[in-house]
């Protein structure tokens, strides 16, 4: 959570505290303390009379209506079906030449390069998780790819694994390493004429 | 002579760490589309190996970037199936991986 996040926070919970001390005392001002709240609330007998039940009342649905905003900050996963057509004169690109992007979730680095992505997640009815793959890519670099993963699910190979800690009820996860993103120039270059030529075995159709 | 025996393990423990790093190497390579202009970079390909000289079994996917390139880190030496996932079954390729920093495998023309 950056420090913005933080003041936003203490800020929303400040006004739903404090705002509704307005209406309130407006309402203890014409009812000349009239105003009476008794009755079960979250499992207590509440009774609760003049300004303080009107304070109550309107922060009870203050609260809700604050809350239900703040939720909207979660994301759902939505299909979305179509078709893209081509309108031109000559030659066709291939369908399979367009690249597509989604925004958001915007994933920024921020300039002393640290991040904080908002990552949606596919999970099945049985619980598992298909985690996407974070790629990085600067130009002359080596991209920087982040395995998401289940700490108890480590693969042994073919992955590059940043030690990280993984909170499931909170669907966090905080690397412990940086993720590197190496130079070109200070690798062997990828020759795709020196390349091992590698042997097609039957089915690729 | 206990730090006898402390050395020589602080030794074992270094030679087998030098071993495993050595032995594992980064599978690169880059996937292709042709169309009407030309040849073109196949983005967001998922491509995976599979062990065939061992039992470990296939790796995560690993997807090729914006310049068709993909880059498996830490694969053993051996012989692996290469697969490109454009259609299920994927396509496979048989290759060796060697015990060396990289392994780069031609480009591939994929659908």
């Amino acid at each position: 959570m950056d420090t913005s996040d933080a003041v936003l926070i203490v800020g929303t919970r400040a006004l739903i505290t404090l705002l509704p001390l307005i209406p309130a005392y407006v309402l203890f001002a014409a009812l000349k303390s009239q105003a009476r709240v008794t009755g079960p609330f979250s499992g207590l007998k509440i009774q609760l009379g003049g300004a303080f039940a009107a304070y109550f009342i309107v922060l009870i649905v203050v609260s809700q209506g604050v809350g239900a905003e703040i939720e909207r900050f979660h994301y759902h996963t939505w299909k979305v079906t179509g078709e893209v057509k081509f309108v031109a004169g000559g030659t066709k690109p291939e369908y399979a030449q367009i690249v597509s992007y989604m925004r958001p979730p915007e994933l920024p680095v921020r300039s002393d390069g640290t991040f904080e992505f908002d990552v949606p997640v596919k999970e099945f009815a049985n619980g598992q998780l298909e985690w996407p793959q974070l790629s990085m890519e600067v130009p002359g670099f080596e991209p920087g790819i982040i395995h998401l993963y289940e700490p108890t699910k480590k693969p042994v190979y073919g992955t590059r694994l940043i030690p990280e800690d993984y909170d499931r009820a909170h669907r966090l996860i905080a690397l412990k390493e940086p993720v590197v993103i190496r130079s070109k120039a200070d690798v062997k270059p990828y020759d795709a004429d020196k390349a091992e030529k590698p042997v097609a075995l039957a089915g690729n159709q | 002579m206990r730090n006898h025996i402390l050395l020589g393990l602080i030794a074992i423990a270094t030679v087998m760490t030098a071993a495993d790093l050595s032995a594992s190497s980064m599978v690169r390579g880059r996937l292709i589309r042709t169309g009407p202009y030309g040849q073109y970079p196949a983005a967001g390909v998922a491509v995976s190996v599979y062990a065939l000289s061992s039992n470990i079994g296939r790796s995560p996917t690993s997807y090729t970037g914006s310049d068709g390139m993909y880059y498996i880190p830490n694969v053993p030496g051996g012989r692996y199936k290469l697969e490109v996932w454009v259609s299920n079954p994927p396509w496979a390729f048989d290759i060796t991986v060697y015990e060396q920093q990289y392994t780069d495998i031609a480009p591939i023309v994929v659908p």
